[in-house]
């Protein structure tokens, strides 16, 4: 199997700290992976290293087979990584709707000056990228919210629109940095069934980070464990929850417990 | 509402304005079509401003020399070549701009092209910085501006400035040019690309997520507003027919700033509300200037006195209502016909 996304070796230093060290994965097409880890462990570098928001020190990032390492975050965009915020970051004073349309702006071919003279053609890409905007958060539960403030919505629907506004961008992989934060347990059920939905109905490769090890435990087929920057596990959920390097991590060692 | 019938009643607005210019222009006073103009003129300069101050969310303090740019350009190349000869006196103006000259219309765009080239060069170390650094920067270069209109004698005529353009801006030119402006811009705020600098401004980060390249969005909305203020510039130049360099000084970029905070930052409805608030205030507010008579004593007239008045309003605004008059909504006629609708049928409890 081809991967889809492969990164190797890749370490980031920020001055004298190493927050990645010698990090590799490779995610294959319609995959559900999950990332663990420690507070602190770097989960989130890892993230901000895919979509090309952090330049890593060492190491190289391929997409499809091509070298995507240096390519600025909006670009990495426009190949099909999408991805949310774990501190969400949506636009809250534009309109559901907008927060959603503005995702389909890289792939507009009107000029600025068709949407100065609204000359046909823009019209045109003005409805469709508006249909298409509907689509994606009816898919996700906001349809009846659309001409609401984005600032205006409860955290959970908050949540849920960054993954409107992701999956908007057309990705073949989406990552989602901590979906299930500050949920209760309904809204987590309903969270899981959504996100499986997604990978199913859109055939897309899923990477996401999170906390709640029962969401993962379930959702996930693969998970990655990282620990100070090191990759120290990798495996199906079964045999993560087994594994003696992840039990130490997370709860110490039993000697250290002791003492 | 239907979109046809919304365009039946922006071309009626735009009728029944041009009615009310019509009849100024045939009934009223010079001083009271001199004033309209200026409106105008302020309206095209506060709606291109509001498109980087407020769409884009970025602190721009420089239109002045955009304003300035598109002033000159405009004035030297309509400018007869025996006028700039008179003008000219210490230094020669330099060749081929001294022998050519073009229509206003030509000027008038030139203005406007030349600024947006400026607006292109300086967008490279502007557009590395953000927040207050952008401000002090894009400051500076309104100040850098201004400062080589006082030096390049030999181009704007130094401290001297230009004298005895042609009065070519009318009530109709100016309000021709600030209907289009408005009317472009507005469509553009509200377009894909609008969206994306609207993105940009409300998060920068989560933009970029969202495939927009940040440099080129803020680029374009930048070098549009600098081209609008350029045709600003040069209506501005040819309705006082007398430019220098202290009419570019800061307090230009300070008085843009007032109208469109006080108006509603992020509102091209706001930027109209303001500029013409403003215009007419400060006519208005010309009593405040003049000796006061109270009676056993007089107070003599303080020059001045109405930028401490504007200033008063603005800090009063800026604590009472930060959002200005319409906040970032913008004028519709669903608005208007909500309004109505609501009056008609009273609250039912």
């Amino acid at each position: 199997m081809t991967n889809l996304f492969e990164m190797s070796h890749v370490t980031i230093q920020f001055g004298g700290l190493t927050a990645l060290n010698d990090f590799s994965i490779a995610l294959h097409p319609g995959e559900l992976v999950g990332l663990i880890g420690p507070n602190g462990a770097g989960k989130t570098t890892v993230f901000n290293t895919m979509t090309g928001f952090i330049e890593p020190t060492r190491g190289e990032i391929t997409w499809k087979d091509v070298n995507i390492t240096r390519l600025p975050a909006h670009k990495v965009t426009a190949k099909g990584i999408a991805r949310t915020f774990q501190n969400i970051r949506i636009f809250t004073d534009m309109t559901v709707l907008e927060n959603v349309m503005v995702s389909y702006h890289y792939s507009t071919t009107s000029r600025f000056w068709d949407a100065m003279l609204r000359t046909p053609r823009h019209r045109r890409e003005e409805e469709r990228i508006m249909l298409q905007s509907m689509r994606c958060l009816e898919e996700v539960g906001l349809d009846h919210l659309s001409s609401e403030k984005a600032g205006t919505l409860p955290y959970g629907q908050q949540r849920k629109l960054e993954i409107a506004r992701a999956l908007a961008v057309q990705p073949e992989l989406l990552l989602l940095d901590e979906p299930a934060a500050g949920m209760n347990p309904m809204e987590t059920m309903e969270l899981s069934h959504l996100i499986r939905g997604i990978r199913d109905e859109h055939g897309i490769s899923i990477f996401l980070i999170e906390h709640d090890m029962k969401f993962v435990m379930g959702l996930c087929e693969r998970i990655k464990v990282l620990n100070y920057g090191h990759s120290i596990a990798e495996g199906v959920p079964a045999e993560i929850t087994r594994n003696s390097a992840v039990i130490k991590a997370y709860l110490g060692s039993a000697g250290r417990a002791a003492s | 509402m239907k979109n046809r019938t919304k365009l039946c009643l922006n071309i009626f607005a735009l009728l029944l304005l041009m009615g009310v210019l019509f009849l100024f222009a045939r009934y009223g006073s010079d001083y009271q079509i001199r004033i309209l103009t200026n409106m105008a003129i302020f309206i095209t300069l506060a709606v291109s401003f509001n498109l980087v101050n407020g769409m884009c969310g970025i602190l721009h303090l420089g239109p002045n020399a955009f304003i300035a740019i598109g002033a000159y350009t405009s004035a030297l190349l309509a400018m007869s070549p025996a006028e700039k000869q008179i003008n000219f006196i210490i230094d020669q103006l330099v060749w081929p701009l001294s022998v050519i000259q073009t229509p206003f219309s030509v000027s008038l765009i030139a203005g406007g092209l030349m600024a947006a080239l400026f607006a292109f060069i300086i967008s490279f170390p502007v557009f590395r910085v953000r927040g207050d650094y952008l401000a002090i920067v894009t400051f500076g270069f309104g100040e850098v501006v201004r400062v080589l209109c006082n030096a390049a004698q030999g181009l704007t005529n130094g401290s001297l400035g230009l004298k005895g353009l042609v009065p070519h801006t009318t009530l109709w030119w100016s309000w021709g040019v600030a209907i289009v402006t408005v009317i472009l811009l507005a469509h553009f705020a509200d377009s894909t690309h609008g969206r994306a600098i609207k993105a940009i401004r409300e998060d920068e980060r989560a933009a970029r997520a969202m495939g927009i390249d940040p440099f080129r969005h803020l680029l374009l909305a930048f070098m549009l507003s600098a081209f609008f203020c350029g045709l600003g510039g040069g209506l501005l130049a040819h309705l006082i027919t007398a430019i220098s360099p202290t009419l570019f000084t800061f307090m230009l970029t300070f008085n843009l700033l007032i109208m469109i905070v006080v108006g509603g930052l992020g509102s091209t409805t706001g930027a109209i509300i303001g500029a013409v608030l403003f215009t007419w205030g400060s006519e208005a507010l010309r009593i405040v200037e003049r000796p006061w008579d109270l009676g056993l004593f007089t107070v003599p007239g303080i020059p001045g006195m109405r930028m401490v008045v504007f200033s008063v309003i603005l800090m009063v605004v800026i604590i009472f209502a930060s959002k200005g008059i319409t906040g970032r909504a913008e004028f519709s006629w669903d608005f208007v016909m909500r309004l109505r609708r609501d009056r008609r049928r009273p609250d039912p409890q």
